[in-house]
């Protein structure tokens, strides 16, 4: 289902856009539950939540086209809370801070560091559905398919000559790119 | 002795953006013009740098997903509340008035409607209500006029719900007596009396969405309580 149709399946409240869009989104909300470090019962419980609190908001969305960015947010948002809830004294920047310091992570990057990383995925997302659908199928094979396909697979599932995928994704990404550094607001 | 290939690459002055894709997915680790090139031109290094930048997003963007079975839990709950909102935004037929509203109008002639709102959700935190609410349940407060209303929801023994709540008066210092009120969940009716203070108890409530009426003086507040019980 593209953008348009499902965003206007969501505000209709129809359960088949529903279903979809709680598929297509739940790698992005998952990854904010684990970023947080939130782990078992609490990261089952972020996601269902972020999902509940997404149908009530979901008059809120006020830009169709940042879906990503947009259902991300509910869930960094619901997940500070959780945080702050059971460190109510505790704010997220010294959370950080907590993070950083601590032998453990400093192996791994910062909450805020990785936070912000997915929010550069959200609108990397938003910036993909934006792409005409040639694009968006070729990067989505090609990028978000894991493992990736050669391009011989790809020839063949996508009936295009092997020689102009090279060529074709070259253009789609740098469609992306314009359409990443708009979103970024550059 | 030049080759053709030679001169056309020694012609070539900047490095084009599927070229530098090339050679950054190719992971080859010999000489080739992009990466010689790029060791002197800082415009290409800048386009580079851009193009690494996006393939590592992408790379990113490649997120694990969810177990399934979460994936369909989340799925129902969402669906539960998108039917129940249906309900709620359902039009009231005079002819045929829904149970909960006949269950109402036998609460009292003339008595004037309340709607209620709700203004705070431990579902949905905020100030109001953070560190209010219990482990596994659910508090709501709601704004009706002249009163206040506070409920909250808890799993009882059974797997039911308990509904526990309060209504307090906004402006004066007492609540009118023989205060009264009636829950609908489906076709179930519960009644209770209002304490002194307000208070009321309602146990073994079922599933569903639950429409609550108060009874004070010649009003009726009326509460649409949206949403089942917080999962412990």
């Amino acid at each position: 289902m593209d953008r348009i149709p499902l965003v206007q399946g969501l505000l209709c409240r129809d359960e088949r856009a529903w279903r979809q869009f709680i598929r297509d989104y739940s790698g992005l909300i998952y990854a904010v539950a684990t970023e947080f470090h939130l782990k078992g019962a609490d990261r089952d419980d972020l996601f269902q939540n972020t999902c509940l609190a997404a149908v009530r908001a979901i008059d809120t969305l006020r830009d169709p086209s940042m879906l990503s960015l947009w259902i991300y947010r509910i869930a960094r948002n619901r997940a500070i809370d959780a945080l702050r809830r059971r460190r109510p004294e505790v704010s997220l920047e010294q959370l950080d801070g907590a993070a950083r310091s601590s032998a453990a992570m400093q192996e791994n990057p910062s909450i805020v560091d990785e936070l912000e990383r997915l929010e550069d995925v959200a609108r990397l997302r938003d910036a993909l559905d934006r792409l005409d659908d040639r694009c968006r199928r070729l990067v989505r094979i090609l990028y978000l398919t894991d493992p990736r396909p050669s391009y011989a697979d790809v020839a063949c599932r996508e009936k295009m000559p092997m020689g102009s995928i090279g060529p074709t994704r070259a253009r789609c990404l740098k469609k992306m790119r314009r359409l990443l550094k708009s979103l970024s607001g550059g | 002795m030049r080759t053709r290939g030679t001169v056309i690459v020694m012609k070539r002055k900047h490095a084009n953006w599927e070229e530098i894709l090339d050679y950054l997915e190719s992971g080859e680790p010999t000489e080739t013009f992009v990466s010689a090139h790029l060791r002197t031109c800082d415009r290409c290094a800048r386009l580079c740098a851009e193009a690494r930048k996006m393939l590592k997003l992408c790379a990113a963007a490649r997120l694990p997903q969810p177990p399934a079975e979460l994936i369909e839990r989340a799925t129902e709950r969402a669906l539960a509340e998108l039917s129940i909102e249906r309900e709620m935004t359902e039009e009231i037929s005079p002819s045929s008035p829904p149970a909960w509203a006949r269950a109402f109008r036998a609460l009292g002639e003339g008595l004037a409607e309340i709607q209620a709102t709700m203004v705070a959700d431990s579902l949905v935190p905020s100030h109001a209500v953070r560190g209010g609410a219990p482990e596994g349940s659910r508090t709501m407060i709601y704004n009706a006029q002249s009163y206040s209303v506070a409920i909250s929801l808890r799993p009882d023994a059974t797997g039911a719900a308990l509904l526990v709540g309060q209504v307090v008066p906004k402006t004066s210092a007492k609540l009118p007596p023989g205060g009264r009120l009636k829950l609908c969940v489906g076709h179930r009716e519960l009644e209770a009396v209002l304490s002194r203070h307000g208070e009321f108890v309602l146990r073994d409530i079922p599933a569903g969405l639950m429409r609550l009426g108060i009874v004070l003086g010649r009003s009726l507040i009326r509460l649409d309580i949206p949403s089942p019980l917080r999962e412990a």
